[in-house]
């Protein structure tokens, strides 16, 4: 990533949660990851999580439960089953708070910080970050991603039950985002205004307000 | 029903009225009707002497007529002819007993020759005079000098002295009342709405008969009188207490039919209708706002709702800053809490990266070296150099951040607490600023409105007027019970005291009838069959078969019927014993109409014999000398003008 694309000061608690965000991180790109070619494996890496940007917006429904609460209601909306009671939890636990990570404004949308995370992911051969020139000669940072990496996040689940919960919304995120592309999940993003809002090097704001009425209201239909 | 029963006269009167005994006493006192069943002591009259002085008109000479030593029985006072001054002298008599001068009847001439007249008489053993002095020749009554004084035996008490007016008379008349223990007669006139008293005059004229009258006894017939001297003479008890009963009722009732009479039902309806009309009127002021003390009340509220206003004001601004401390102390929570969270993930991560052992170098890619890390002693990271960090060194921090957290949600629980009460107590401001405001509110409108009391009092005031008018139109309003109650009492008392002597005076009055025809059939009265004194003093007379009355006897019947009633009179209460007739009966002229010497002699012998019948009694005739008298009077007891002579 080139330094003007970084923002001043990062947002991203740099010091302190190193291993929690490799954790994160590592459990978004295991579930965010495909399969590779046949043929194309090396080292055990047999799969492979596509765009630095898509990272970037998984990481903020993971770091922004509010944000995730109110593409989930558009799910329920859509007639998708059970994603209520995944909302219904995530204000229970009060997470828009005590599960918030801030993130800034930066050009292309929410930013944080992944090199630390990434260092250390590669560091102990979890991942294996790898560039690839698209056909419009434009690259894409891609991460490949193996059995390893698997075994080990199921090893310190077992291990560490209060993790599970990186896995668990690594997966929603997924759920909520599907197959698109980064730049399709940063348009979809987008379209909350308090993000598109927010000023650069700014703390994007909660919006967990008015998805909890959003989610209230809905219960309350659901239930008549 | 008798005198024996008059101790429960007043039980009988309260039973009767309905009324209590208490106040029937009360009212009878007021009315002065007293319980009288017992008769005082008779009391006995009797002439002692005579004494006329004077100066004839033609004469030098003054004259002197002195007649002493009078006592009970017959007396003549005798003139062979007519006009020789025995009526005159009998009328000096007549008008010093009434204490009248120069009296009824008397000729002016021989007024004016008086210069003195005296009689002394006896009550009972008690000697009296009554005396004139004036100058012969002055006709002026205010001229004369009248002494009334009591003889005892050795001085003379003057009871009375000064010109013979009615303040003379009136002192002679109690003089009399007194003495011979008489009630006066009342009467109540209803025509002229007045209460009538009749005293000594009216007895005196029973005793002088001279010629006939309209009365069968004494000179008037007004008020009942002659019946009550009738009642007195013989001797009835309860005479008095009945009169004072029967004046007062009428009275009373006289009273009551103005009050009622005055104040037509109509008026007082009216006036009732109106007083409900002033009720209900101030019970509409009640409701009305009293706009002076409601204008008082505004600058208290406005000053009062100004200080609320700024407490409820304080209230709101307290609640915005605790509310906001609310949620620094919650955010603080918040805070603690996702550090906490994030430091035991993190700490978590680290335990499950640290068991991954990596084999080269996470810069180059290259293996380490064997040994690489082995010399050390400490474990020290073989990238950066800095010594690793060893397994639960986050521990602390972690037991930091779960004591901040815990700190949070002590200081949060108390930020809420105080947020909410701040919050009641900024509710309760302000709704004491809405109360005040609705109440201010609500005066306004009743001041804007205006008050109808002013009004209502202008209406009040107007109706009272009315009533005060219409009362006065009519006569005072007063209660007419009390007055109802006096008229029942007295009628009671006027019915029971009747009751005790109607009886007795039925009987009595037929006695006296029948002394009285007996008289008159001796003194020549013709044709009688009967005849009958009622007890309304009537005089019903059956003569030649046919009724007739007192009024329509022939003069000579008339006064033959009037000295037989004196004498039957006489006879009757000797009988009873009873009878308070003072003993002196003094007869002028009886003879002069038209009498017999038959009839004469007869009514001279009842005369004489009634008068020695009746030790204690005084009957002194004036008459035109007849035979009979002379062979009936002793000479020591006539004074006689014989020939042409007069009596002085």
């Amino acid at each position: 990533m080139s330094e003007d694309m970084k923002p001043q000061e990062a947002a991203a608690s740099t010091t302190g949660a190193v291993f929690r965000d490799a954790f994160r991180l590592l459990c978004i790109l295991l579930e965010g990851s495909a399969p590779v070619a046949e043929g194309s494996s090396a080292d055990g890496f047999d799969r492979v999580f596509h765009g630095q940007k898509r990272a970037q917006a998984l990481v903020f429904y993971v770091c922004y439960p509010d944000y995730l609460a109110d593409r989930l209601l558009d799910l329920h909306d859509a007639g998708q089953p059970g994603v209520l009671q995944q909302v219904e939890m995530i204000f229970a636990e009060e997470e828009p708070s005590v599960r918030l990570v801030k993130m800034i404004r930066w050009q292309r949308g929410a930013y944080f910080d992944l090199d630390n995370s990434l260092a250390i992911l590669s560091f102990y051969e979890l991942i294996r970050p790898v560039e690839r020139t698209l056909a419009n000669l434009g690259s894409q940072h891609d991460y490949l991603i193996g059995l390893k990496a698997s075994s080990f996040v199921q090893e310190a689940v077992e291990k560490q039950p209060g993790l599970a919960w990186y896995l668990e919304r690594a997966r929603l995120a997924m759920e909520v985002s599907g197959l698109k592309s980064g730049h399709a999940l940063k348009a979809e993003q987008y379209k909350f205004e308090e993000y598109v809002g927010t000023k650069l090097s700014v703390v994007i704001p909660s919006i967990a307000d008015q998805v909890r009425k959003r989610f209230e209201k809905t219960n309350a239909k659901g239930q008549l | 029903m008798s005198a024996g029963n008059a101790t429960n006269w007043i039980d009988e009167i309260a039973a009767k009225a309905s009324v209590r005994r208490e106040e029937v006493a009360r009212i009878l006192a007021a009315h002065g009707v007293e319980e009288d069943s017992t008769l005082p002591r008779k009391r006995t009259l009797t002439l002692k002497r005579v004494l006329f002085r004077g100066t004839k008109h033609s004469e030098k000479e003054p004259f002197e007529f002195l007649w002493d030593g009078l006592g009970h029985g017959i007396w003549g006072l005798l003139t062979d002819g007519n006009s020789k001054g025995k009526s005159s002298l009998l009328r000096l008599v007549r008008g010093a007993f009434r204490g009248e001068f120069p009296g009824s009847g008397l000729k002016p001439d021989v007024w004016g020759w008086l210069s003195e007249f005296e009689i002394v008489f006896l009550i009972d053993e008690r000697a009296h005079r009554i005396r004139l002095t004036k100058h012969a020749g002055e006709t002026s009554p205010t001229a004369a000098v009248a002494t009334l004084s009591r003889l005892d035996t050795a001085t003379e008490v003057v009871i009375k002295q000064g010109i013979a007016d009615d303040a003379f008379g009136k002192a002679v008349d109690s003089l009399f009342m007194d003495e011979l223990g008489f009630s006066r007669v009342r009467a109540y006139r209803a025509k002229q709405g007045e209460a009538a008293e009749h005293g000594w005059p009216a007895m005196c004229a029973a005793l002088f008969i001279a010629g006939p009258g309209d009365t069968l006894f004494g000179d008037t017939a007004q008020d009942a009188v002659h019946l009550r001297l009738i009642q007195l003479f013989i001797g009835l008890p309860w005479i008095t207490t009945y009169t004072c009963a029967s004046t007062s009722l009428k009275a009373v009732s006289a009273r009551l039919a103005k009050e009622t009479s005055g104040k037509s039902d109509r008026v007082t309806t009216r006036i009732k209708e109106l007083e409900g009309e002033i009720k209900a009127l101030e019970v509409k002021l009640e409701g009305e706002p009293d706009l002076t003390s409601l204008r008082a009340t505004l600058p208290e509220l406005d000053k009062a709702l100004i200080e609320k206003r700024r407490e409820a004001e304080a209230a709101t601004a307290l609640v915005g800053e605790r509310q906001t401390q609310h949620k620094d102390a919650k955010d603080a929570r918040t805070e603690a809490r996702r550090r906490l969270l994030q430091a035991k993930d993190d700490a978590e991560a680290r335990l499950v990266f640290k068991r991954l052992k990596p084999t080269c170098c996470p810069s180059c890619a290259r293996e380490f070296e064997v040994g690489r890390f082995r010399a050390s002693a400490a474990a020290t990271c073989g990238l950066c150099g800095q010594e690793e960090v060893a397994p639960g060194s986050a521990d602390e921090l972690i037991a930091e951040l779960e004591a901040e957290a815990d700190d949070t949600l002590t200081a949060q629980k108390a930020a809420e607490k105080a947020a909410s009460e701040a919050i009641e107590t900024s509710a309760a401001a302000s709704a004491t600023v809405t109360a005040i405001g609705k109440q201010i509110e609500e005066i306004q409108t009743k001041l804007a409105k205006g008050s109808a009391a002013d009004d209502l009092h202008l209406s009040i005031a107007k109706l009272k007027a009315r009533i005060e008018e219409l009362e006065l139109a009519s006569g005072p309003s007063i209660d007419l019970e009390p007055i109802r109650r006096e008229e029942a009492v007295l009628k009671a008392a006027e019915k029971v005291t009747k009751s005790l002597f109607e009886d007795l005076q039925t009987e009595i009055l037929t006695q006296v009838s029948a002394a009285l025809m007996k008289f008159s059939n001796a003194f020549g009265v013709q044709n009688l069959q009967g005849m009958a004194l009622n007890g309304a003093g009537q005089l019903k007379i059956e003569q030649g078969g046919q009724p007739t009355s007192f009024s329509k006897l022939n003069p000579g019947e008339n006064l033959r019927v009037r000295i037989a009633a004196a004498l039957a009179v006489l006879e009757v209460a000797k009988r009873r014993g009873h009878g308070r007739h003072p003993g002196l009966i003094i007869l002028d002229s009886p003879a002069a109409q038209e009498m017999s010497h038959q009839d004469f002699a007869a009514m001279v012998e009842s005369v004489v014999a009634a008068a020695n019948e009746f030790p204690d009694v005084q009957i002194i005739v004036g008459a035109v000398n007849r035979q009979e008298l002379l062979s009936s009077v002793p000479s020591e007891r006539r004074r006689h003008a014989e020939g042409e002579n007069p009596l002085f």
